[in-house]
């Protein structure tokens, strides 16, 4: 779910660098690797990018540990769309055991990921 | 000097909203792209399925790059590892082989004995099996699925239903193939579903995969005498798999059913082997056979 962590941070950091375009490609990214019907993480990470973009105001300047409850409640309204929207496509409730364990696991590691990006925007993309 | 300001006041706030148009418009354009994708995909599930190997294929050198550090670390956390234990693990193999010395003289004994009787029945022994062996360049186990991207494709002979080993212990299947990279399902997958035989009893069961690390035995015989520490195998049945290869043991009873811990450790695999079993003709494997002749005149 690495994707999700660079759709969150970038969509509050620098949506004007991360355009549509980008997502949509992570998004497909995500679906061929994990074998995701095609489009489903495109649409699930637009959405979120475009709910992030109107909503900006709330993280930027806030607190590590807002971003980081933030990216808690992303990561489990995407991991509860594409739960049942797999279910849905594969005519069959997917086990939740190991759903939840991964999505426990990606918000527990958050920090590394998000801190590798902010290292990334401080060296190459720091706003003079 | 009022005017000009005014003047750059304008330009930007033209161009501000300009861009947040393009915005919204570069938004709307890739949702609905997106969404006609999903609909795509399940009007025409073969086309994206080609779609989606493609992609794979196109991105493999990327996963590659990724790939080789992480199996490094791993080859060198392990070595330290070993060093650590060497002295342990020196005793234990010592123990081990002289118990798999008494092993191996009777299973020679053994497999001259079934020479013999074979050539008494005059049996037909199975063909020999062709391989392709494959490095492994991303595990993308996750949450909803358990498959392997391994650097082989149909370039290299790969077919979608080979059956991939690690060492000599069963792992899943090829389900997707692309030119240079295909996809393994393993048995740990929901949507895997494997006849296998239990040893000893010679009961066949369903190996039935639940995205966790321990699939389950489905649709045993009532009053079956399972144990914990019965292995399984592979059982032929459905002609995908090869009969009599290793699978698992039988680890746990939990909610009345028999949880299968598979052999081969499938979050550690760095090289694998895929078998063509449906190589071996037509007259051995009806079922695939029919298969391959139906999907062959496109």
């Amino acid at each position: 779910m690495f994707g999700l962590v660079a759709v969150y941070y970038w969509s509050i950091y620098r949506p004007d660098l991360f355009q549509p375009i980008f997502v949509f490609a992570l998004g497909l990214l995500n679906d061929a690797l994990h074998m995701m019907p095609l489009g489903l993480s495109a649409a699930i990470y637009l959405c979120l990018y475009q709910l992030i973009f109107t909503q900006r105001r709330i993280f930027v300047g806030q607190m590590f540990l807002v971003i980081w409850t933030g990216f808690a409640l992303t990561a489990l309204l995407t991991v509860a769309v594409q739960w049942v929207a797999l279910s849905l496509y594969r005519d069959q409730m997917l086990s939740l055991q190991p759903v939840l364990l991964q999505y426990l696991l990606t918000v527990a590691l958050f920090p590394l990921p998000a801190w590798v990006l902010m290292r990334l925007q401080r060296a190459f993309l720091s706003q003079g | 000097m009022l005017v000009h300001k005014r003047r750059s006041e304008w330009v930007y706030a033209t161009a501000l909203s300009w861009r947040v148009v393009l915005h919204r418009f570069s938004f709307a354009l890739f949702f609905t792209l997106s969404l006609g994708l999903l609909v795509l995909g399940h009007t025409r599930p073969a086309v994206m399925d080609r779609a989606r190997a493609r992609f794979v294929d196109t991105v493999s050198p990327v996963l590659d790059v990724v790939a080789r550090p992480l199996a490094m670390v791993d080859t060198m956390t392990a070595r330290v590892q070993s060093y650590r234990s060497l002295l342990e693990e020196n005793a234990r193999l010592r123990t081990e082989n002289a118990a798999l010395v008494r092993w191996q003289n009777a299973a020679l004994a053994l497999e001259n004995e079934n020479k013999e009787l074979r050539a008494l029945l005059n049996y037909k022994p199975e063909p020999s099996l062709a391989f392709v062996t494959a490095r492994v360049i991303a595990d993308t186990g996750g949450g909803f699925l358990r498959s392997l991207i391994i650097t082989a494709g149909s370039v290299d002979g790969v077919r979608e239903g080979m059956a991939a080993m690690a060492g000599e212990a069963l792992i899943g299947r090829v389900v997707e193939v692309g030119d240079w990279t295909s996809r393994v399902l393993l048995i740990t997958d929901m949507s895997s579903r494997l006849p296998v035989v239990l040893m000893g009893t010679g009961e066949h069961a369903i190996l039935s995969g639940d995205n966790t690390a321990r699939p389950k035995l489905l649709y045993l015989p009532q009053e079956s005498d399972v144990r914990i520490g019965t292995r399984v195998m592979t059982s032929g049945h459905g002609g995908i798999f090869p009969p009599n290869v290793p699978v698992g043991v039988v680890t746990a009873h939990e909610n009345g059913a028999f949880e299968v811990t598979p052999m081969a450790s499938m979050g550690r695999m760095n090289q694998i082997r895929l078998i063509d079993f449906n190589l071996a003709g037509g007259a051995f494997n009806p079922i695939a056979a029919k298969i391959q002749a139906a999907k062959s005149p496109r």
